[in-house]
């Protein structure tokens, strides 16, 4: 009989010792505690984009390629010499915006852990950590919202799908999407939260202004003129347009942060990486450049524009040094484009009359009564309020179009002005570039896993190959 | 004494069986696999068309004009 009570003792005893036997033990590996520690999950990003391989928070060559090839039109495809791997639409780049949707959420995922395990208050480095995790998140939901919602309809924004917002580490999460204006708004409060820690230690990169930055371009996506003009008027006090030797040094260096640039990738490239982002200019030269393109700049412009000069040889290969970040002539385009929609014309013309004297040598302003009707080979008919696009209107975005060239702009320039759809050819076959194409599917792994997930409109059936 | 210890012992641990067989109840947590492979499947985009006359001939001309003032 004692043996027996023993038995069913050692019997309980055995199943109150489980509790945690089956836990992960991690071997080898840290669980951070310390801010230092936990540092490594943000350096892990910026040394991602400082040598050039993030794909998706600033982007690098190869993600410049692939958009402005296949997603923009100024590049001619019918034109494709042998042996280039370049996408021809729209739907060629699809498929990859998978992977940068994982990346983006993988980068969520690490500021998330940041922003809610790390105890550490106070420090130094805590507080730098903290306002680049918040960037971090911010810059990655940004990115998302350009790629997988549909441009912004003004007056719409709680109807229009958002993104699945995840503010926490949780394995287990299967969130919806939220609204837009519930992303805009989840967006605006990180950005404003990193500005709040005053960051200005460059070896972060998110730095106050480069945060300022993003929320311009946050701003001017969403269409808030009034909230954006002050900011892109802001930064273009502290860092003015260069011209002539000072933008062309700005603009042929590769690797470093030069000039009136915020944020550039490839800043700490290896020797070795050189070679690869060398390869792609390779790779882009067996695409010629689109006459369409070329014809933006006037007969009198393709002499006296030093753009001109810099971006395209007599070839047609674009010979522009990739640039992937934030430089200070955007929010010059910004400008203009907010006080046109701010209903100051004027304004608006004096400010991309600025923009074309720090180009284009010898420079008389342009007056209203000058401006050229948009062009017929312009795809863009409407301006992103959705009106007719005006003599000065077109003249801002052929600018923008032409400053901007090479820099991943041009396809969410498309997007956000009507979302035209045109066709390319490429051996025969002609591809339509849609309207829905503008917007990226959600993942089907997400779609499968998170019941309820909303897709965006166009993608439904599935295929195998 | 030790017959109403050894019943109390085995009440606890018809109680603590009957207590761990509803936790099993939700076996499948794991989300279920796909049919078929996530990697080998994509969303049908339009289809690619043979250009027509009038688009042809609008590529010849950029072809044409690209081969005549390309040094």
């Amino acid at each position: 009989m004692k043996t027996k009570t023993c038995l069913y003792l050692a019997v309980l005893l055995l199943t109150l010792s489980c509790q945690e036997f089956l836990n992960i033990k991690p071997y080898g590996k840290t669980i951070p505690k310390t801010a230092e520690e936990f540092s490594a999950l943000i350096h892990k990003h910026l040394n991602d984009i400082e040598n050039g391989s993030d794909r998706a928070l600033v982007g690098n060559a190869s993600r410049w390629i692939s958009l402005d090839t296949g997603c923009g039109n100024d590049f001619e495809n019918c034109l494709t010499s042998g042996g280039a791997r370049l996408p021809i639409y729209m739907g060629d780049v699809i498929g990859g915006s998978q992977d940068i949707y994982s990346n983006l959420y993988q980068a969520i995922r690490d500021c998330n852990i940041v922003l809610n395990e790390m105890e550490e208050k106070g420090s130094l480095l805590s507080d730098k950590l903290r306002a680049t995790a918040h960037a971090l998140r911010g810059v990655a939901y940004f990115q998302l919202l350009r790629m997988f919602c549909e441009a912004p309809e003004a007056g719409n924004f709680d109807q229009q799908n958002g993104l699945s917002l995840i503010l926490s580490f949780d394995m287990e999460a299967r969130t919806l999407r939220s609204s837009l204006q519930q992303s805009i708004d989840q967006i605006e409060d990180d950005f404003r939260k990193s500005l709040s820690y005053q960051l200005e230690d460059p070896v972060f990169l998110f730095t106050q202004d480069v945060v300022k930055g993003y929320m311009a371009r946050l701003y001017f996506w969403t269409e808030a003129w009034e909230q954006v003009l002050p900011l892109a008027q802001e930064l273009l006090k502290k860092y003015p347009l260069l011209e002539g030797e000072a933008y062309e040094k700005m603009m042929t260096t590769a690797f470093d942060r030069t000039g009136n640039q915020l944020l550039k990738s490839y800043s700490a490239i290896s020797s070795s990486n050189r070679n690869d982002l060398n390869s792609f200019n390779s790779s882009l030269s067996k695409r010629p450049v689109s006459r369409r393109f070329l014809d933006s700049f006037s007969a009198e412009e393709k002499n006296n524009d030093i753009r001109y000069k810099l971006w395209v040889n007599p070839q047609r290969q674009a010979i522009k040094s990739f640039f992937c970040g934030m430089r200070t002539a955007e929010f010059k385009l910004i400008e203009a484009e907010c006080l046109y929609h701010l209903q100051r014309p004027e304004a608006a013309l004096q400010s991309i009359n600025e923009l074309r004297a720090k180009r284009i040598g010898s420079y008389t302003p342009l007056t209203e009564a000058e401006l050229p009707p948009p062009a017929d080979t312009e795809i863009i008919r409407t301006d992103a309020s959705e009106r007719e696009l005006s003599p000065l209107m077109a003249l801002i975005l052929r600018e923008r179009r032409k400053e901007l060239f090479l820099e991943g702009d041009r396809f969410f320039e498309q997007k956000r002005n009507g979302s035209p759809e045109y066709w390319t050819a490429h051996n025969g076959l002609k591809y339509t570039n849609r309207k829905f194409m503008y917007t990226f599917p959600i993942p089907i792994q997400d779609i499968e896993t998170v019941k309820g997930l909303q897709q965006n409109p166009g993608y439904k059936d599935l295929i195998s190959y | 004494m030790k017959t109403s210890l050894i019943r109390i012992l085995q009440g606890g641990l018809i109680l603590l069986g009957l207590a761990l067989c509803p936790a099993c109840e939700d076996i499948n947590e794991v989300p279920p696999r796909p049919e078929s492979s996530i990697a080998s499947r994509r969303y049908k985009l339009p289809d690619p068309v043979v250009l027509n006359a009038e688009e042809a001939e609008i590529i010849r001309k950029i072809q044409q004009e690209f081969q005549e003032n390309i040094p």
